[in-house]
């Protein structure tokens, strides 16, 4: 038997894989040859460490509550299609003729139009303040302050021969006040929900913060603009500091609708692992994880991507369970 | 005990979720330990555990009796570990000082890997060697250290390691013979 013969013959010695007739084989080499002896030793060592290494088992109450959670992510995910079968069968059951499906598509839509037409129709002239030649004073206006700009000759009346003017008279406004003035906090919420500048959204948000800090006072216009800048803003940050503030607030419908459309939607995971952690805030004083809140930790497990978005959710899951 | 196991499968493959538990129980404990030795990390341990059992739960009605349902989830298990560890590659290197076996809240339970009649000094000697070795058994490649893990910790014949990592027996002798040379390399100080 040459040398790397009798290295593997003896590795599959230990490994107990070597039939009773090559076992006994091997035994009798071992007695006759020093070398072979040598080596049998050597690996004798080696099996011993590593026999003595082996890892310990995961203990029972561990095993258990893994299976809890896990029989829970798979119910969730039975019922998921269990329910899209149960719609996919519906539509497949309705027996409706091609022609018949196209005709009442074409109403709904024409119908649609027609309603959405006069819903969203308005006159123009609403959009301007009406002034006749007698209550308006140009160089009065220019005095004031005011930058007249976007002039518009609009038309040529028939009958008199007169020309309607239009135009934008700007006047900058300053207004100095604490964040918690009406004015002051419909402006910050404007601010929140329709500036085009990020570093302006987030210091009507610092501002609120701020003042929330010193003297909170839960605000519908502050809260709303809140959520819409959690949901919608593009800038992160913003969205961010929105989701912060609105943890001060009680929670409520909205509030949860909102973390749990960040979890679900948010293309962020700093911002997926806020929302867990705000649902881990607020579940402490509240009950608040319901089976809603379950269900779109649970479709995180499933779905998410980020290995700590997964584990957030995995421990505030085994919290509730 | 098979025929139970295949009815079991059947129902569960028609969407019966009680059927499916009974499955999770007879085999999730094995399951769990692979990934346990695998991994050396509770975490990571869980984490293959939900992934694999989701896999199958998906994929039970793909299995279609020609192997046993053993081999089936434990060569998915093998594949999610492996693919794990690959991932993790790509992101960190293990180091050899890492401590082995030890608990989430960092102390390490010296009586679980060594025998309690011994000292003191020798039982704090022999948690060092086994930390070594685990950290030099975390160096080896995936599929080595599967073939290790399958072999010298779950205590798997050849053949059924074969089995189960889809391989041929020759395969996975190379694999022990190379993991074993190279741990052999690897905790050479030890030796004396």
């Amino acid at each position: 038997m040459n040398k790397k013969k009798l290295k593997e013959q003896i590795e599959l010695y230990f490994m107990d894989e070597l039939n009773p007739q090559d076992r006994e084989e091997l035994e009798k080499l071992i007695m006759a040859s020093a070398v072979a002896k040598l080596e049998f030793e050597k690996k004798s060592k080696f099996y011993n460490k590593i026999a003595s290494s082996k890892p310990k088992k995961m203990n029972e109450e561990s095993i258990s509550e893994l299976r809890k959670d896990l029989v829970t992510v798979l119910r969730y995910t039975q019922n998921k299609s269990t329910i899209f079968e149960r719609i996919n069968n519906f539509i497949s059951s309705w027996e409706i003729s091609l022609p018949k499906f196209t005709l009442s598509a074409s109403f709904s839509l024409v119908a649609g139009l027609i309603i959405g037409f006069f819903i969203f129709y308005n006159s123009g002239d609403l959009d301007y303040l009406k002034l006749s030649k007698s209550n308006i004073d140009i160089d009065q206006l220019n005095k004031s302050g005011y930058s007249i700009s976007n002039i518009q000759v609009s038309n040529y009346e028939d009958a008199t021969g007169n020309v309607r003017i239009s135009f934008d008279a700007v006047k900058p406004v300053d207004f100095l006040g604490s964040p918690n003035d009406e004015v002051i906090k419909t402006f910050l919420a404007r601010a929140i929900v329709s500036s085009d500048n990020p570093g302006v959204r987030i210091k009507s948000l610092s501002a609120i913060a701020n003042e929330s800090k010193r003297n909170f006072i839960p605000d519908p216009t502050i809260k709303n603009a809140l959520i819409s800048a959690l949901k919608a803003d593009k800038n992160p940050a913003v969205r961010l500091e929105a989701l912060n503030l609105l943890k001060m607030y009680p929670i409520d419908g909205e509030i949860k609708d909102a973390l749990l459309f960040t979890l679900a939607n948010d293309d962020n995971s700093g911002l997926r692992v806020a929302s867990i952690n705000a649902f881990a805030e607020f579940e402490l004083h509240h009950n608040l994880v319901d089976k809603q809140v379950i269900h779109e930790l649970t479709k995180s497990l499933e779905a998410e991507s980020n290995q700590f978005v997964k584990i957030r959710a995995a421990s505030l899951l085994k919290g509730v369970n | 005990m098979v025929n139970r196991i295949n009815d079991l499968i059947i129902k569960a493959q028609k969407g019966d979720m009680f059927a499916f538990e009974q499955i999770l129980k007879y085999y999730d404990r094995h399951v769990l330990n692979i990934a346990f030795s695998f991994r050396n990390s509770e975490e990571d341990s869980k984490d293959i555990y939900q992934e694999v059992f989701i896999r199958v739960f998906k994929g039970l009605n793909n299995f279609q009796f020609k192997s046993e349902f053993s081999t089936w989830l434990y060569r998915i298990t093998t594949n999610v570990c492996i693919s794990y560890q690959s991932k993790e590659k790509r992101h960190k290197l293990d180091s050899i000082d890492k401590p082995a076996y030890t608990h989430e809240d960092g102390s390490e339970n010296i009586s679980d890997t060594i025998g309690g009649e011994l000292s003191a000094d020798s039982l704090a000697i022999n948690s060092e060697i086994s930390n070594e070795i685990a950290g030099a058994v975390n160096l080896l490649p995936a599929q080595q250290k599967m073939a290790f893990v399958l072999k010298h910790y779950e205590g798997y014949k050849i053949k059924e390691v074969a089995e189960i990592m889809n391989c041929t027996e020759g395969t996975i002798k190379k694999y022990l013979f190379t993991a074993n040379e190279k741990l052999r390399q690897l905790l050479k100080h030890l030796e004396d």
